[in-house]
């Protein structure tokens, strides 16, 4: 740098003596002079040097540049390790809070509930899925229970091993049109709730799965071995009956004998899919007017059902029928057998291009207690504020035996996020 | 008694054999989801299978990797085969990405004479290959008839809608996707098919033009 300095300093001395007129070196004064301009010249060209210098500092170079957009476009591409992670983790569910105004039981927030849903992959081979379910009581605790918790094992592009709680496959409506934002209504029609006509959970194993497709027609199956569900009866007007069937998971069973069901969905176009269900098995009595009760004979259980769902454009339409079945024993505390039956329609469109949706649903639920009859009609308009945050009002008009609760009209208020 | 429980053992056996069968029949090697896909295919699923049950989900609203988890559940859900979910991850993981942006999407001006240029001078060929574009890619959500078969999908049909505007808004919508108003879905770029070139979205704007257009 230095050296540069000198040789820039002597080329400019030069240039100025070749250029100056000879008359200049006539005298010492003006060879004084002729100095003292030089010594100027050499200052002032030093702070020109370190002016420069400083200005080279603070101006990036065009390898700078080129260096900080490579920094950039990398930094802009995603970490590889993200691409290649075997093991994934991933948090959904959904929540809702409902506002219900009844003709018997007044109006009130009545619902809080929040689902959180786990789900561990390991690559293509392992998912554990599993649903917490919360919720607050009348009188304000909260309840935990565990919706369902699998260990899915992908066998094949066809074949999923599935072993733990899972949501039962009869039907539709439990295991796929429960969670608030998907369901249509604030609401689960009656008998497809829980303790109603069709099962909610059970443990075991179930192969699940879809077939190679046949041209445009897809099918899909479940079969499921399980523990199976338990029966509860009560003490009425000094006779003992069957009060409803306790369908939601044990790790116990009691009656020493597994239930095996399945579900078979056939989509003969890509917009509608039919599916048939059946569970058989046995179950025993375990509660007795709230009670544990045991030595109970087993007796026959059996499910049927079906269920379709055709979606055009905005238009969604969908129907299922349930029927749960509970064999006679004359050895039994309860030895009448009993059926639990329930159906539903329900049509869905929604108004584009804006955001609302409207819904009407009937539904018929038949109990062996009268008291517990009810027919349904449900109508209901939603604000779809994106795909999952919905706000939902539904008015059901109710009838079942006068002064009993099944008997009441609802109003409902339902705000919903699926996450 | 002793006779039943052999039945039963008989019977858990049977469950166990099927398992084993049925996997070994159809068994593949161990695969991650995203090391195959074909997104056209998948954009086809996405559109026919999703709404049976519940509100389209905008592919924007996840990342690659927690969309690798929803589609694993939906495998088990839904009742998807293997390829069916690969193909519609791909989808969604291509949707979900920004648009690259070309210099013909800069400005009006320079869109005008690189990226639309052409448009207007159909032939048999452009309208040919516009077509197979738009059953490759677009068909899945806008319908063989061009009315739309997903929520929020606008009618092509519609002699004041979507295709009433410019061929350079078109071209610029669809490569930089886009949302219609009123709508709980957007149109991803490129349809989600990121393998379609500059030339292939003006062969199908021809295309829809001259199919659907007034």
């Amino acid at each position: 740098m230095y050296a540069k300095r000198i040789i820039t300093t002597m080329f400019l001395v030069t240039a100025l003596v070749i250029t100056l007129p000879k008359g200049v070196f006539a005298n010492g004064h003006d060879l004084e002079s002729l100095k003292n301009t030089v010594e100027q010249l050499k200052t002032q060209l030093d702070k020109v040097q370190i002016q420069l210098k400083a200005q080279e500092e603070k101006t990036a170079k065009k390898k700078d540049i080129r260096d900080l957009k490579q920094k950039i476009e990398q930094s802009s591409i995603r970490p590889v390790e993200f691409e290649i992670n075997d093991s994934i983790v991933h948090l959904a569910g959904y929540s809702s809070v409902t506002f219900a105004d009844n003709d018997g039981a007044g109006d009130r927030f009545n619902q809080v509930q929040f689902s959180p849903i786990f789900h561990y992959q390991y690559k293509d081979l392992m998912m554990l899925e599993s649903e917490l379910e919360f919720d607050i009581g009348l009188d304000g605790s909260t309840t935990v229970a565990l919706e369902y918790l699998t260990l899915d094992l992908f066998l094949s592009d066809y074949l999923t091993v599935i072993a733990g709680k899972f949501l039962s496959p009869v039907g539709q409506f439990r295991q796929n049109l429960h969670p608030g934002w998907i369901n249509k209504l604030p609401s689960a029609p009656p008998g497809f709730g829980h303790d109603g006509a069709t099962p909610i959970s059970d443990v075991g194993l179930q192969l699940r799965g879809a077939l190679p497709p046949l041209g445009n027609v897809r099918t899909n199956y479940s079969f499921y071995v399980a523990n199976g569900p338990e029966l509860e009866a009560i003490t009425e007007d000094g006779e003992v009956e069957l009060e409803g069937i306790i369908a939601e998971g044990f790790t116990r069973d009691a009656d020493g004998t597994r239930v095996y069901g399945g579900r078979i969905g056939v989509l003969p176009i890509p917009e509608l899919e039919i599916g048939i269900s059946g569970v058989v098995g046995k179950t025993e009595v375990t509660v007795l007017d709230g009670a544990a009760f045991g030595d109970e004979p087993s007796r026959r259980y059996r499910v049927w059902g079906a269920d379709f769902a055709w979606k055009y454009k905005g238009m969604g339409l969908r129907g299922e029928y349930v029927r749960s079945t509970i064999g006679e024993v004359t050895a039994s505390v309860a030895p009448a057998g009993a059926h639990w039956r329930s159906w539903y329609l329900q049509g869905a469109y929604q108004f584009l291009p804006t955001k609302w949706e409207g819904v009407v649903r009937y539904t018929d639920f038949d109990s062996p207690h009268a008291s517990e009859d009810q027919k349904q009609w449900a109508a209901g308009v939603n604000y779809l504020f994106s795909s999952n945050v919905i706000a939902k009002f539904a008015y059901e008009f109710n009838e079942g035996r006068v002064g009993k609760s099944s008997n009441d009209d609802t109003a409902l208020l339902q705000m919903s996020f699926g996450f | 008694m002793k006779n039943y429980i052999h039945i039963k053992t008989a019977l858990h056996a049977g469950v166990l054999i099927l398992a084993f069968f049925l996997a070994t029949a159809g068994a593949q090697a161990e695969k991650h989801p995203n090391e195959e896909g074909d997104s056209a295919q998948g954009a086809k699923l996405w559109a026919q299978t999703c709404s049976r049950c519940h509100n389209m989900r905008n592919p924007k609203e996840f990342r690659d990797e927690l969309w690798v988890a929803i589609v694993t559940h939906m495998r088990v859900r839904a009742g998807l085969t293997g390829q069916d979910t690969r193909n519609i991850l791909a989808f969604l993981q291509q949707s979900n990405s920004v648009a690259r942006k070309s210099s013909f999407t800069k400005s009006s001006t320079t869109s005008e004479s690189k990226g639309i240029a052409g448009i207007g001078v159909s032939s048999q060929d452009v309208l040919a290959r516009g077509k197979t574009v738009f059953e490759e890619t677009c068909v899945a959500c806008h319908g063989d008839d061009g009315k739309g078969v997903v929520p929020g999908v606008p009618d092509f049909i519609d002699g004041n809608g979507v295709l009433s505007q410019s061929n350079e808004v078109l071209f610029n919508h669809i490569v930089n996707g886009f949302e219609s108003p009123g709508s709980t879905l957007a149109m991803p770029p490129k349809g989600g098919n990121e393998d379609l070139s500059n030339k292939d979205i003006k062969d199908v704007i021809e295309y829809l033009n001259a199919t659907f257009g007034s």
